[in-house]
């Protein structure tokens, strides 16, 4: 979160703080990073308890060695198509200082070590696309990997939806049965 | 100068050391300069007899120290301590005084665990101490409770003097030289001496206390009346002292206390003393391992996925139509250990009440001397012991009944002795196991509860309009209503009608119910009754859909198939249920948490009446599956604060099962039907 603010002032100075290992996956056909260093483990899918009144994306909580932990699908969170279950589909579990969750993926790929000098700033995508969840863009070895801030990802603040609801007054559309 | 600071320095004083007496005539005579009247005149003498000094020798001296605390005191009784309004600067050979300074700085050369270990270790001490100093209190004479008291102020000292903490060790150093006098035979017990005792030990939790909040480095703000206290103590040992040089009897029958002490020595028995303790066995002594809350929890955790586990392995099917005896047996015998790991491990965070239990005793003892009134206070179930988590939370609401039954519900003796009682009352505060709940109950033999004031004050409120067909309980039920007090005047305690509301609010956050057993003129009694642990939820699975929730037992009223006749709707959307007399509003699970695969026919599926005390509404679910214990967990950081979520709870099957918050619930689908409406 602070690599990308410090980027953003300093356009030319090196962009070490952002060299490092990363563990890669997809979603769809894109290929993302995240730190090694703030991945917990990787787990297959597991049943996921739907908890109410959250946002969409929050699929629910599952149960890792009695700890509970909430779990999100990553597409849905960038608004791309909810996550259709495969054999590949599996769980990254992600620790921060301030929370554990697990992120749902399409496949896991490699651990890769992405160096400052294949690190690219995210260019401009216009208003469309949303890219300050996007540390940079890692070009090793001629593809390219989209190297996500995924603390910001996960600590987003519009995790539970009822404020949401309550604060616009416009009854949400499964509330109009009622 | 103040006048208690000249009687300190003079107390401190060494008539041996030249200087420092130098040092004390002229503070005096500065004192002098801006005193008028009588007071000066006393002061006159002083200078006088300070004057003297120098050409005597060391024994005169020290007669003359004596005269001179006596001439000191006659002018503080002229001024009440206090020679003039101006605040005079202070001056530089003041006897040193650690505590002079409102601030106080830790090193930062402190390891942070260092500071900690030395918190928890001190406050267990202070804790010990206080208990053997109400102990100390009804049996003076025993050496071994006063030696307890010792060591306690004495490992204070000792570890605080290892951290530079002067604020503290001195208070710990003066009362040790209080009760030095008193253990070595010079002085005789009495309150005082227990006062300013557990006063000096309040003093050290709160600068304890304080200490906590920061860290290595950080300044920290002593707490008001320190020096106060430091001065309290200097006085009381100075008093003792000249009493001893001046005529002793007549002196010392003046000290709280006294008289107490001699009635108690005289008659071996100890009816008399007020401040019983009793049903307290010889302590036991226990090894304890201290080990931190969060690998207790971790600990629990893990033996929790093991029962899990176990139970996948013994629901398997390998297993469960396997034709291997020998297996099975074994696995049996592996569930068994399991779970009595289990049960054990649940124990490992309970801890005695004993520590809460004392500070009522405490707290009573402080608001009877208060109040005038005399009260004997009996704790009975110290051993009893409670979830860790909850103990804070228990303190609340005992505090506010024993206020309330000091202040409300004790006669001043002369009023119990023309009502025919014995003018030493009594409250109860008893502990004890029933079922997996613990009841602690606390009465009194005042003048209880009445009914005749309570409906009066209930009337008067517009709370009802006539309380002719109302039970005494419901009666009773009421003075748990905010703001309701029958109190004619507000005291510095109590009064305020806030007491009883907060406990009924804590007895309820605790998961627990509060009964009241009154008589007039006897007494009255309130009865809470609370889970042992808020750790282990109470509750029914229910299912909508295919989703399954947990709701607590406690807030269940009844579960049941409704006939089409107790369903009435209004404007064809809102549904509500006739029970009982009542009509209930209906809430559609399924609609709230918006599951589509739930039946949608209020007649095929299960309306649970659920309540939070407050208020009563029907949910509606698809079937009630099963009771259950289980284990409360809180959903991960971030999705903690779901307002219809009270936990989660791993189930039979390793899925993670969501415990509702019923309040939340009912003021969800509130706010749900207000804005569709």
């Amino acid at each position: 979160m602070n690599h990308a603010t410090a980027v953003k002032e300093n356009q030319s100075i090196s962009v070490d703080s952002r060299a490092g290992k990363y563990l890669t996956f997809f979603l769809a056909s894109e290929e993302y990073g995240v730190e090694i260093l703030k991945v917990q483990e990787i787990i297959e899918r597991m049943p996921i308890t739907p908890v109410p009144l959250t946002s969409k994306y929050i699929l629910g909580v599952i149960n890792l060695r009695g700890k509970i932990h909430p779990v999100m699908d990553l597409k849905m969170k960038f608004g791309m198509d909810p996550t259709r279950m495969t054999e590949e589909t599996c769980i990254i579990v992600i620790k921060t200082s301030a929370l554990m969750m697990g992120v749902l993926v399409d496949k896991v790929s490699e651990v890769v070590n992405v160096a400052s000098d294949d690190i690219e700033n995210t260019p401009s995508l216009g208003t469309d696309v949303n890219t300050e969840y996007l540390l940079g863009v890692g070009k090793a070895g001629g593809r390219v990997r989209l190297l996500l801030d995924i603390e910001k990802v996960i600590t987003a603040s519009d995790i539970i939806h009822l404020k949401k609801a309550a604060e616009t007054s416009v009854p949400e559309p499964k509330a109009e049965t009622i | 100068m103040n006048l208690n600071n000249l009687a300190i320095s003079l107390i401190e004083l060494d008539p041996e050391n030249l200087s420092d007496l130098d040092a004390f005539k002229k503070n005096l005579v500065l004192s002098k300069g801006e005193a008028r009247g009588h007071l000066k005149d006393v002061l006159e003498q002083a200078c006088a007899e300070v004057d003297a000094w120098s050409g005597q020798d060391l024994e005169s001296r020290q007669a003359g120290i004596v005269r001179l605390g006596d001439l000191l005191e006659q002018a503080m009784e002229f001024r009440g301590g206090n020679l003039s309004a101006v605040k005079p600067e202070k001056p530089q050979d003041v006897p040193p005084q650690t505590a002079g300074s409102r601030n106080f700085t830790l090193s930062r050369d402190f390891d942070s665990d260092l500071l900690n270990e030395f918190i928890v270790e001190n406050m267990e001490v202070a804790t010990m101490a206080e208990s053997a100093i109400l102990d100390w209190e009804k049996d003076s004479g025993n050496q071994e409770l006063l030696n307890t008291i010792f060591r306690g102020f004495h490992t204070i000292k000792g570890t605080s003097a290892f951290l530079n903490l002067d604020c503290v060790k001195d208070l710990a150093h003066h009362v040790e030289s209080m009760l030095v006098r008193v253990r070595d035979g010079q002085d005789n017990f009495t309150r005082g001496h227990a006062d300013l005792a557990l006063k000096s030990l309040d003093m050290i939790k709160s600068i304890l206390e304080r200490m906590k909040s920061s860290g290595p480095g950080q300044q920290i703000e002593l707490p008001l009346g320190l020096e106060e206290m430091h001065e309290a103590l200097r006085i009381f040992i100075s008093n003792i002292r000249n009493s001893k040089v001046n005529d002793q009897s007549a002196e010392r029958a003046d000290l709280p206390g006294f008289k107490e002490l001699l009635a108690q020595k005289n008659g071996e028995t100890l009816p008399d003393q007020p401040w019983v303790v009793s049903q307290a066995p010889e302590p036991v002594v226990e090894s304890t391992v201290r080990v931190k809350i969060d690998r207790l929890d971790k600990l629990l955790d893990t033996v929790g996925e093991l029962v899990i586990a176990q139970t996948m392995v013994g629901q398997d099917e390998l297993v469960v139509n396997g034709k291997n005896h020998e297996l099975n047996k074994k696995i049996s015998q592996a569930e068994k250990i399991v779970r009595e790991l289990h049960d054990l491990s649940m124990f490992l965070r309970m801890v005695p009440l004993k520590g809460t239990l004392q500070k009522m005793v405490r707290l009573a003892r402080d608001l009877s001397q208060k109040n005038g009134k005399i009260v004997k206070i009996i704790t009975e179930g110290d051993e009893t012991e409670i979830d860790r988590n909850m103990v804070d939370m228990l303190a609340d609401p005992l505090v506010h009944l024993i206020r309330n039954a000091v202040d409300h519900g004790i006669e001043m003796p002369d009023e119990r002795q023309r009502l025919g009682k014995s003018s030493e009352s009594r409250i109860y505060l008893t502990a004890g196991n029933a079922e997996s709940s613990i009841i602690l109950t606390v009465s009194d033999d005042g003048r209880g509860l009445s009914r005749r004031k309570i409906v009066d004050k209930a009337m008067a409120m517009g709370l009802i309009d006539s309380a002719e067909r109302m039970t005494d309980q419901e009666v009773w039920q009421m003075i748990f209503h905010p703001g309701f007090s029958t109190a004619e005047k507000v005291t510095e305690v109590s009064g305020r009608g806030v007491g009883l509301d907060v406990v009924c609010r804590a007895v309820e956050a605790l998961r627990g119910r509060i009964e009241v057993q009154n008589s007039e003129g006897q007494g009255c009694a309130f009865i809470m009754k609370m889970p042992l642990t808020l750790a282990i939820t109470d509750g029914m699975v229910v299912k909508v859909g295919s989703q399954r929730y947990i709701l607590p037992t406690g807030n269940i009223q009844k579960a049941l198939r409704p006939a089409e006749s107790d369903i009435h709707t209004v404007n064809q959307r809102a549904e509500m249920l006739s029970f009982r007399d009542e009509l209930l509003p209906v809430f559609r699970l399924h609609r709230l948490f918006n599951i589509s695969d739930a039946k949608t026919e209020l007649i095929s599926g299960l309306l649970v009446v659920i309540g939070d005390g407050q208020e009563c509404c029907a949910l509606f679910v698809d079937d009630l599956l099963s009771q259950t214990q289980v284990v409360t967990k809180l959903l991960g950081k971030g999705i903690n604060n779901v307002p219809v979520v009270a936990g989660g709870a791993i189930m039979g099957d390793g899925t993670v099962g969501l415990i509702l918050d019923v309040t939340g619930i009912i003021n969800m689908a509130r706010q749900r039907l207000n804005v569709t409406t």
